[in-house]
């Protein structure tokens, strides 16, 4: 029987003549911690809203499986789209009336003390993302989907985040989908990444292939024709290229020293290269 | 979230109620209005209403579009179609319940103030709610939407009604309010009051059909971009209905205006069939027909000798020969006449009342005119008044003459109401007036007067009256049963004394005689079914029976008179009382009217008549 909790056919978003989603077909696991990221005006966004609910796909299919229906599912978004005239108070009242929330009080995060009677209006934006995101917490999601919020987040903030959402994952086995560009605290949390490019997705694979089939070498002299490069920095003083997919038997032929690559910047050379093609065409 | 809109919309409207309470206040503390109070509020309170259902439609993702809460809302657990039936469902409940307060505050206390009755409001404030509602998802900007919204409304419901109109105008006839006839609005004209109402209702029902059609079926796409898949569709669905609503539309006021058709026909006694078509009459004959380019009403026709007596678009009487096809104005009405229809024959005399242009409205006066005088004359006037005749500076009642009879040289009318419980009232011919009963109620059709006796009907008793040597009337029988009867032509009635020997009506199951010698009440037959059954009584000695049986039944009409009831004619599937069904007495002959033909027979035997 198939693990999958959400499954995407043929999922088709179009702005005007755009298609900002196009025809994409995707399953996502329970339990599992994807991250999305790609060059601005991807569709990563759209894709997540999507998923939500929040916009209607003009083609195609979000079947929902393992009993997930809406009530199980979170989104955080990078607009951060509540009530804001409410106070603390209300805004958990109203979501926990709607989602059926059994719980009478809304999970809080160590260190973080808001006021009930402080209005959604007059909070910080990391106030906010993580008030939200308890309230996303207290309906034990199966599914949360998290759209660009860490960026905003101060190192505190966000580690008090990232706390809530690993927690998630293990209590509820929460499928965590997240649009995301900040590494630094996040490399080790996805295990699998998908990058996302002109509607549809180029890559997907799971974090520890990819690091395996990313490697970078400095250029020095000629570049063998028969290594791909995936991207290459523009800097004079240091030319970089990245290699993709990276086979171990170039490791000697080739007399280049690869080098290993973290996530963030194996995520950056996709989104490069995304960019040198879209210059090319 | 029903019930987070429900309070949001329920402290809004609290608001609103409150400013409009006190607004008049204001007004009159300021003197910019005069008093009473309630004169000035139910005007601010039904265009408050107004104002509100606009709002309320046009509010629908108000507070998510403000607050940035948009998102939020679609991603609630609920389908398209959950979420919109809480937001429209809450605000329905709060519109219903205003406009409950609305009929409460027009029957309690501002029936004399108000603009609209509350049946009427409805027709304007809830078509204005979904179509404001319909088009919110469409439009961000909110002054935008209202203008719209108002604009759609403003364009919709004229052409609503201009297209009931034309399929009326098909079928060869109007209606009482059409625009190209003049306002004020006045009536009757070829198409009865109820289905001009009828119409006036699918005029205003019919826009809101691809409205709100669109909404549902489109809403399912909406969500946070401008969709072009969501307009696309709501444009598609909206024109889809508007066809189908102007289909609908066509057909049910088709349908409507033939089956009324029957009454814009009258069988005259030598058996002619006069047809009332717009600005044209034409008399159907053997031989050829006459065409008689003027437009007359249909409606409460005198008929004397081979003269028809009929009102003309401004409440001229016109006099028709039907002999020759010749019309003749015998009484220029003024404007005030115009919701005065009526006129009423005796002996060589024709009258009828009017009120004087240059006196207050409330002047109320007879005019009585030579009949067949060969032109125009200066008629006799004789103002008429009473104390209950005025209220507030304005007629309170309509009148009916249903007598007349000459004392000691001077002759004296009887004055019937509509529509008040107050009355009748005898006026002299020198302008004295006499309320026959004072303190008593006497509402219309129940009172006749023949043999010098008047005879009163109410539910459960037969009173009758004779002169005092004083010129009062006093009781001398009384009968506590009921006995009635429906005598359709008291509007246009001959009122010739003439002696009658009885008077026949419907008493429980059986139809009675009363005799008018000895007063008494005896049963003359037995019928077949009490429900559906009625007494058609013609002024002053021609009574019919009429039985309809039950759905899909037939219809039996029988003549009442000294050899008892003697079956006419029985009309095979003619359930009376059915939508579409309905038999219509006339001078010479019945016309049944069924849903998709229209037939006439003629009087003594019935016979069926073809023109």
């Amino acid at each position: 029987m198939s693990d999958n909790i959400l499954e995407i056919r043929n999922l088709t978003v179009r702005f005007r003549k755009r298609a900002a989603v196009d025809a994409v077909t995707v399953a996502f696991r329970r339990g599992e911690a994807v991250v999305i990221a790609g060059p601005n005006g991807a569709g990563k966004s759209t894709f997540l809203r999507c998923l939500a609910g929040a916009i209607v796909p003009d083609r195609g299919r979000v079947l929902y499986r393992q009993g997930l229906s809406r009530k199980n599912i979170g989104f955080l978004s990078d607009r951060l789209s509540l009530y804001e005239g409410w106070t603390l108070e209300e805004a958990w009242m109203f979501h926990r009336r709607e989602f059926g929330i059994a719980e009478p009080a809304r999970p809080t995060f160590q260190g973080i003390d808001l006021a009930p009677r402080r209005r959604i209006k007059n909070l910080s934006v990391g106030e906010r993302t993580l008030f939200h995101l308890s309230l996303l917490m207290a309906q034990k999601p199966a599914v949360l989907l998290i759209d660009e919020v860490l960026h905003a987040l101060d190192p505190y903030l966000r580690e008090r985040f990232l706390e809530a959402v690993i927690e998630a994952m293990d209590e509820f086995q929460t499928a965590v989908i997240m649009v995301n560009h900040v590494f630094q605290e996040t490399a080790q949390l996805p295990e699998r990444v998908m990058i996302m490019d002109r509607g549809r997705f180029g890559l997907d694979e799971s974090r520890e292939d990819l690091e395996r089939k990313v490697k970078k070498a400095a250029v020095a002299g000629e570049w063998p024709a028969e290594i791909p490069v995936l991207f290459e920095t523009l800097s004079d003083l240091r030319k970089e290229r990245y290699v993709y997919p990276f086979r171990e038997e170039w490791a000697g032929k080739s007399g280049l020293d690869f080098k290993d690559v973290a996530l963030g910047e194996i995520v950056k050379a996709f989104i490069g290269g995304a960019y040198v093609q879209k210059r090319a065409r | 979230m029903f019930k987070k809109e429900l309070a949001d919309v329920s402290k809004q409207t609290l608001f609103f109620l409150a400013a409009v309470l006190a607004l008049p206040a204001a007004l009159i503390l300021l003197k910019v209005s005069p008093e009473p109070y309630l004169a000035v509020l139910m005007p601010v309170f039904q265009g408050g209403l107004l104002f509100w259902s606009l709002f309320l439609g046009a509010s629908l993702f108000g507070r998510e579009r403000r607050e940035r809460a948009t998102e939020y809302a679609l991603t609630l657990p609920y389908s398209r179609a959950g979420l919109l039936g809480r937001l429209v469902g809450a605000r329905a409940a709060v519109l219903a319940a205003l406009w409950i307060l609305s009929w409460i505050v027009y029957a309690g206390w501002g029936s004399s103030y108000s603009a609209f009755p509350p049946l009427a409001l409805a027709l304007f404030y809830f078509p204005l709610f979904i179509i404001s509602v319909s088009l919110a998802p469409l439009i961000e900007n909110f002054i935008a939407l209202c203008l719209v919204s108002l604009a759609a409304w403003y364009v919709t419901i004229p052409a609503s009604y201009i297209l009931t109109l034309a399929a009326v105008r098909l079928k060869g006839l109007y209606i009482p309010w059409e625009v190209a006839k003049r306002i004020p609005l006045r009536g009757p004209d070829t198409v009865p009051a109820d289905f001009a109402t009828a119409f006036a209702v699918i005029a205003f029902i019919l826009p809101i059909i691809p409205f709100a059609a669109a909404l549902l079926l489109s809403f399912r796409k909406f969500d946070i971009r401008p969709s072009r898949a969501f307009v696309k569709r709501y444009l598609t669905a909206f024109a889809v209905f508007l066809v189908g609503a102007v289909g609908l539309g066509f057909v049910a006021a088709s349908a409507m205006a033939r089956t009324s058709a029957y009454q814009s026909f009258y069988i005259t006694s030598g058996q002619k069939v006069v047809e009332f078509q717009p600005y044209r009459v034409k008399i159907h004959q053997a031989g050829e027909d006459i065409i008689i380019k003027d437009s007359l009403s249909w409606w409460r026709i005198q008929e004397v000798g081979p003269y028809l007596y009929a009102r003309d678009d401004d409440a001229n009487l016109i006099r028709l020969n039907t002999a020759d096809g010749t019309a003749k104005m015998v009484f220029k009405a003024q404007k005030e006449d115009r919701s005065l229809w009526q006129q009423w024959a005796y002996r060589d005399k024709i009258a009828l009342f009017s009120r004087s242009a240059s006196a207050p409205l409330s002047l109320l006066s007879l005019v009585i005119m030579d009949r067949e005088a060969p032109e125009r004359q200066k008629p006799q006037i004789i103002p008429c008044r009473h104390p209950f005749l005025e209220t507030e500076g304005r007629l309170a009642a309509n009148p009916y003459l249903f007598g007349t009879d000459v004392r000691e040289g001077q002759a004296f009318w009887l004055i019937g109401f509509f529509g008040r419980q107050k009355g009748p009232l005898r006026l002299w011919e020198d302008g004295r007036v006499e309320e026959l009963f004072p303190g008593e109620s006497c509402p219309v059709h129940t009172v006749w007067f023949v043999n010098g006796l008047l005879l009163r009907f109410d539910k459960d008793s037969l009173k009758i009256y004779r002169e005092n040597g004083d010129g009062g009337y006093r009781l001398v029988k009384s009968h506590p049963e009921s006995f009635s009867f429906s005598s359709w032509d008291f509007l246009s009635r001959e009122l010739d004394p003439r002696p009658v020997r009885a008077v026949y009506g419907k008493h429980g199951d059986r139809v009675a005689r009363l005799d008018l010698e000895t007063l008494e009440l005896k049963d003359v037959a037995q019928l077949r079914t009490a429900v559906g059954a009625q007494v058609i009584a013609y002024f002053p000695d021609r009574f019919y029976l009429v039985e309809t049986g039950e759905e899909g039944g037939s219809t039996r009409v029988s003549a009442i008179g000294e050899r008892g009831v003697t079956l006419l004619r029985e009309f095979e599937n003619a359930p009376l009382g059915k939508w579409g069904y309905a038999l219509d007495f006339q001078g010479g002959g019945v016309i049944l009217g069924r849903p998709e033909k229209i037939e006439m027979y003629a009087f003594p035997d019935l016979k069926e008549l073809r023109y």
